[in-house]
């Protein structure tokens, strides 16, 4: 555990070194950093499917390997938990579990029908100034902030 | 389909030195971005949703910051014709929206607000102990098949036959059409199925 380690950085410090991230990966491989990319080439990989990109799967295990450094190492853990505190607030397990999943099973379908996700588009394809990434990222924000204002609706405000 | 050849094995392992090198690259990146995004506690479904109550702005200005920076950069080094050491010139690619675009993304926004995290938040949440990360993980690849598999049984509607080829050469390039924000594989396999396709010509 690292004691100077912030609770959470600040935006300013995150944002331009993500930034600086996204060109970097560009100047090494000329590659966007887009994380549901390196999620189909996992499932290449798994399924030992032919024309898997091996890097990416590295960059899959990189994802999981860097928040467990910065989550167990240079924070201290908190240990085991849901990880959906204000949802299991509101909702028992029996509600909870059934919803995460219905969710990212429509996000993963979102992201492979629009081609990236919030990685892909919203930072690299955005960075790139492509006009359907900007397109993507306009519409998925809108219908993401509709939503959770019609979750707070269906719960009361309680959300 | 007797022209295509058969799966090759896949291996974590490296064939030579420049794969090893661009696989030490690929660990190294998506180790700085996961600890990034532990970093400012994206991985919490507390702050996804937070940040699409309107409660607190700091997550759009991370993302804008990025942007900011990183989208001069990648302008300026596009016109030096910057010569990259694993991907040859460095090009950034620019699509014109389609309909594609507009229903994923809408349907993305939905998930990402109920699941509260999107596929690389997905990872961390997970290594920081949160149990639901088994939940929303496997939840994803299910989305990203389910996909794959409807646009297939679609397109095998449209184009109006059941062979192999044809469904391969218009489905590859959508279902792997990340060509802006994800992986470049939509164009490797369209000539690929070009290729295939001029093979099996009569």
């Amino acid at each position: 555990m690292i004691d100077s380690f912030p609770d959470r950085m600040a935006w300013y410090v995150a944002g331009p070194a993500l930034g600086l991230l996204i060109v970097g990966l560009f100047m090494l491989a000329n590659q966007p950093l887009g994380a549901s990319g390196a999620y189909v080439q996992m499932s290449g990989f798994v399924r030992r499917k032919s024309e898997v990109a091996v890097w990416r799967v590295w960059y899959f295990v990189g994802m999981f390997f860097g928040g467990l450094l910065v989550t167990q190492v240079f924070r201290s853990g908190r240990g085991i938990h849901s990880g959906y505190d204000a949802l299991v607030d509101v909702f028992p397990m029996s509600i909870t579990v059934p919803l995460v999943f219905a969710g990212a099973v429509i996000l993963g379908y979102g992201a492979a029908m629009a081609g990236g996700c919030t990685s892909g588009h919203g930072l690299c394809g955005t960075a790139q100034r492509s006009p359907a990434s900007v397109a993507v990222t306009v519409t998925f924000m809108a219908t993401g902030i509709a939503t959770t204002f019609i979750l707070r609706l269906l719960t009361g405000g309680a959300l | 389909m007797s022209t295509h050849a058969g799966p090759s094995p896949v291996r974590l392992g490296a064939k030579s030195p420049k794969t090893t090198k661009l696989n030490m690259v690929g660990l190294l990146f998506g180790t700085l971005f996961g600890g990034i995004l532990a970093s400012v506690r994206l991985h919490e479904y507390d702050t996804i949703h937070a940040m699409l109550r309107l409660d607190e702005p700091d997550v759009y200005l991370l993302m804008a910051s990025a942007v900011a920076v990183s989208a001069p950069l990648l302008w300026l080094l596009e016109r030096g014709g910057m010569h990259t050491p694993f991907g040859g010139r460095l090009s950034l690619s620019r699509s014109m929206p389609e309909a594609h675009h507009l229903k994923g993304g809408a349907l993305f926004g939905v998930g990402w607000a109920i699941a509260g995290t999107c596929p690389a938040p997905a990872l961390v949440m997970l290594s920081s102990g949160a149990t639901l990360g088994l939940v929303s993980i496997p939840g994803i690849f299910v989305g990203l098949w389910l996909f794959r598999h409807n646009s297939e049984r679609q397109l095998r509607v449209e184009v109006g036959s059941g062979d192999g080829e044809h469904r391969e050469i218009h489905v590859a390039p959508l279902t792997l059409d990340l060509t802006d924000g994800g992986l470049r594989t939509g164009s490797t396999l369209a000539k690929e199925a070009d290729l295939r396709m001029t093979q099996n010509k009569p």
